[in-house]
């Protein structure tokens, strides 16, 4: 048996104001215009956070030029659907939190689902997911925890 | 809404609220006694401490050195162990934090594995790096005379064997020696680490939970000997401490304490600035950003000792830079002189010189009206390489401008409130000493809830994160996720769960539940029965009861016990009026209602087609041309022989104006709230009902609500002012009201007009800074 090299735990939690560790999507079929309109809700720190050490530079999400794109693609990636080709409306900032607008033609509400945001940075990140129909909610949210992969969405 | 009609009974209009089915087996306002530990001699019935509470104390001599070229720790110590308990202990238990990042600890052993198809660039690097061996070596343990005790080190616990049982109310001397390698920040972070700088080669240390602290004994867990695994935080016990700092004699010392040796350490010009700080009315520079400036570019001659007492304190941290610009100012709260400083490197700047040692005042203010006055003479806090993290007087605090200098909104922002958060730190779980390693919520939520209210007085329509019911919608809607009464280390989301949740519920205690009045009384009262001792849960939850006078077992149940989330469903409403019997009034609002009928497609094709009648007029007789609706002599008669027979009071409730209308309300969240509910009448006035959450004691799941009003009803909104977290708001209309989802309210905006960020980003520059 081979053995292994356990990683050593380099982040700590703190008590500091900005714990978090949550995100959120209302996944919405809109059934007159065939689309799967989805709205992701990060938490700004951690996103911010994120971008600065995966592009190595600083930068504020608030005022950086780029940061919409750099945004926009993180989202793309650790968020699907059964519908592949999301794309990326923009984003919204409020002090606090990000707001992803995406996109995709849908044909039939998501069956599948996958939302893995900050799942590889916080052990006890939640993500959920929220399906909706023409606005209504159709039951209850979608939990992902860090070892969720691709969910069923639907019974 | 139906339409009905009531009959004239006097048992109907007695009873306004009822339910309508049998009551669910899960009581709701089921009371908290059998899940509650039993009150006794130590901790009342009353949330108060008992008449024999008792707690440890530890008193500390340290030495300590701080190695600024291999970033190393060395100390020493002196415990003095006072024994207040009634028991006789056999071995003492000190907590060895820094053992959190041996190499084989319990933290990394237990860690789940991230995201294996796809490895972000640092999580990757901190997998394949060595991993950061930072963990104790403790010396020799000694008692008074020198002669070596057995100690036993159970990963982050070290077990200290007595040479003899330690009867109650003795004392018990003992000495130690350790060091550590204290961990880069960049690479390993955590409460406590060491930033380096690379343009000018030199360090700023956070240095905490850096000595080996003596565990808590206590009344409900004996020894408080649960492994840290790096959430937890921590309890320990209150003590003095005389601690010698050691360090490069370029370098300035912030630290939990007061100064001993200011004239040793500080040049004649800084001495003398930190005297006049005492009575600024701004804050003062002790050490300028030029002074700062220099030092970064020459080295240390030697070494200097910075000498610190700090009196009944439960932790000691301290920081050290060459770097640290440091501003000060004293305050008077209520009384107390309170030193406020603030520690930080040029890089901080112009943000930190600005709001630091503000909001440190600002915070002293606030949570001092709320709970009691802040008692210790200093408050500090530091920029460096920690986020945000607290300890007796100080604190660790992240924000920082862009090399440039500039800062977004964000930023300042981020920066006010973690400085209001980890000063008020000191109030909670400093003073009142609540067990973090058991219960995260009850030091962070208490304190989230505070900073809200402190942010809130800091500038109008502050941005807080935390506090407002609205903000905590969506994690109460995730399916599964930990009650608050979860322990530290288990808690999935510890943020929105032990800060933001909790934060929330008091919120909604103060200003839904109980009042401003009501709660702040209960809150300053649980504030001052167990400042400087260590309450549980449920010393809070009796306490708030206590001393407001209310039955709040429900509330806790629901947002403390339960993972259920609030959505009330305004689901129906119903007219009723009352049958006067009087034909005079009945028979014309029965004409009325037909008339209002809606015409059928039938009649409505038929009406124009020629009639028999038409053609043969002789065919009509009385009952054409009879009014079904004229009132009958005979009618008017037997109603004028039952008002006879009524009572002068039964006959006062034959109101024909009078309306009732039925509110049918269905729980589908399952936490019971307060209703509170927005009428609008049909003339154009408002009324407001606040309904409290008792209408829920017999059936928690529907009820229905009767509104007697003499005007009609034309709309009503549940939850007006966003105050219960509901989390539905699609179903708090009558009639319903269409929402808007935030996805088309984007789209609108963006096919419209831009908002003054957008048109920031347009042309790549930022948005003008509140500095520049």
């Amino acid at each position: 048996m081979g053995r292994l090299l356990l990683p050593a735990i380099t982040s700590i939690g703190l008590a500091m104001a900005h714990q978090f560790h949550f995100g959120h999507i209302d996944a919405n079929w809109n059934s007159a215009a065939k689309t799967l309109e989805l709205s992701v809700r990060l938490h700004a720190d951690d996103l911010e956070q994120l971008l600065r050490q995966r592009h190595g530079r600083p930068l504020e999400i608030d005022r950086d030029p780029l940061a919409e794109k750099l945004a926009c693609s993180y989202a793309l990636e650790t968020v699907g659907f059964d519908q592949a080709r999301l794309r990326c409306l923009g984003m919204e900032v409020t002090t606090h939190q990000v707001t992803l607008y995406l996109e995709a033609p849908a044909a039939e509400p998501p069956q599948r689902g996958r939302f893995r945001s900050f799942s590889a940075e916080f052990p006890d990140q939640i993500n959920t997911v929220q399906l909706l129909t023409d606005d209504r909610r159709t039951g209850p949210a979608i939990a992902f925890l860090q070892a969720d992969q691709w969910k069923r969405l639907r019974p | 809404m139906r339409r009905a009609v009531l009959l004239a009974s006097l048992a109907i209009l007695a009873s306004l609220a009822f339910g309508q089915s049998r009551k669910s087996p899960l009581d709701k306002f089921r009371q908290l006694e059998e899940i509650l530990p039993t009150p006794n001699e130590y901790r009342t019935a009353s949330g108060a401490p008992g008449h024999k509470y008792w707690q440890q104390r530890a008193d500390y001599q340290i030495a300590v050195e701080l190695d600024d070229v291999n970033q190393r720790i060395l100390g020493s110590a002196t415990i003095d162990y006072h024994n207040n308990s009634p028991d006789t202990l056999q071995y003492l238990w000190l907590q060895l934090d820094q053992n959190i990042w041996q190499k084989h600890s319990d933290t990394p052993l237990t860690e789940t594995a991230p995201d294996l198809k796809r490895f972000p660039l640092p999580i990757a690097r901190r997998l394949m790096d060595d991993p950061f061996d930072g963990g104790y070596t403790i010396g020799a343990v000694r008692d008074a005379n020198g002669r070596e005790l057995h100690k036993q080190i159970n990963r982050t616990m070290m077990r200290v064997d007595l040479p003899s049982p330690l009867p109650s109310g003795q004392s018990f001397r003992f000495s130690l020696s350790w060091d550590y390698k204290i961990n880069n920040s960049k690479r390993t972070s955590g409460r406590t680490g060491a930033e380096f700088f690379k343009k000018d080669g030199n360090w700023i240390y956070e240095i905490a939970q850096w000595f080996p602290r003596m565990a808590a004994y206590n009344d409900v867990t004996g020894w408080q000997h649960k492994q840290f695994l790096g959430t937890g935080e921590f309890t320990l016990e209150f003590g003095d401490y005389q601690v010698k700092i050691t360090v490069p004699n370029d370098h300035i010392v912030a630290s939990t304490g007061v100064l001993q040796n200011p004239q040793e350490v500080l040049s004649p010009a800084q001495h003398q600035r930190l005297e006049q700080a005492r009575t600024a009315t701004k804050p003062i520079l002790i050490v300028t950003p030029a002074e700062a400036k220099a030092a970064e570019k020459a080295k240390p001659s030697g070494k200097k000792t910075w000498i610190f007492h700090a009196k009944n304190v439960r932790d000691f941290a301290f920081a050290s830079s060459r770097k640290f610009i440091w501003d000060a100012q004293g305050h008077n709260v209520g009384g107390n002189p309170v030193m406020a400083m603030s520690f930080y490197p040029n890089e901080g700047n112009p943000l930190w010189e600005r709001y630091s040692t503000q909001a440190i005042i600002h915070t002293l203010n606030i949570y001092s009206r709320y709970t009691f006055q802040y008692p210790y003479p200093i408050a500090i806090s530091v920029n460096g390489p920690v986020g945000g993290m607290e300890y007796p007087m100080i604190c660790f605090n992240g924000p920082r401008p862009l090399e440039d200098g500039t800062y977004s909104q964000r930023t300042k922002y981020a920066l006010i409130g973690v400085v209001i958060h980890e000063v008020g730190h000191n109030y909670f779980p400093m003073i009142v000493n609540s067990d973090e390693r058991q219960w995260t919520w009850l030091d962070e939520g208490i304190n989230s809830f505070l900073q809200f209210l402190a942010e809130q007085e800091w500038e109008p329509n502050y941005p807080s994160r935390r506090g407002e019911p609205s903000t905590i919608v969506e994690y109460m809607l995730s399916p599964g996720h930990d009650p608050i009464m979860t322990n530290s280390e288990s808690v999935v989301a510890l943020g929105p769960n032990a800060y933001g949740k909790p934060a929330t519920a008091l919120n909604i205690l103060r200003e839904t539940i109980l009042g401003r009045e009501l709660f702040d009384f209960a809150f300053k009262e649980y504030s001052r029965r167990w400042m400087f001792k260590r309450p549980m849960p449920a010393d809070f939850f009796r306490s708030m009861e206590d001393a407001s006078g209310t039955d709040l077992d429900w509330f806790w149940r629901g947002w403390f016990y339960t993972n259920e989330h609030v959505d009330i469903s305004l689901d129906m409403l119903t007219q009723y009026n009352i049958d006067t019997r009087n034909p005079e009034i009945e028979k014309p609002l029965s004409k009325k209602a037909k008339e209002e009928e809606p015409v059928t497609l039938s009649a409505q094709r038929n009406k124009p087609l020629r009639k028999r009648t038409d053609d043969h007029p002789e065919l009509l007789d009385f009952y054409n041309k009879w009014d079904e609706f004229a009132p009958l002599p005979s009618e008017k008669k037997a109603f004028e022989t039952y008002l006879k027979e009524l009572e002068e009071d039964e006959r006062k409730l034959l109101d024909p104006t009078m309306n009732f209308y039925a509110l049918d309300l269905k729980n589908i969240g399952g936490v019971v709230m307060p209703v509170i509910l927005d009428v609008e009448f049909n003339d154009g006035t408002r009324e407001e009902l606040r309904i409290p959450a008792e209408i829920w004691r017999r059936q928690s799941n529907s009820v229905t609500k009767l509104i007697p009003t003499r005007k009609e009803i034309r709309s009503i909104t549940l939850d007006p002012h966003l105050e219960t977290a509901d989390a539905d708001r699609s179903n708090n209309h009558w009639p319903r009201k269409p929402v808007k989802s935030k996805f088309q309210l984007f789209k609108d905006e963006r096919d419209g007009k831009r908002n003054p960020m957008n048109e920031g980003k347009s042309d790549g520059t930022p948005p003008p800074s509140s500095n520049n």
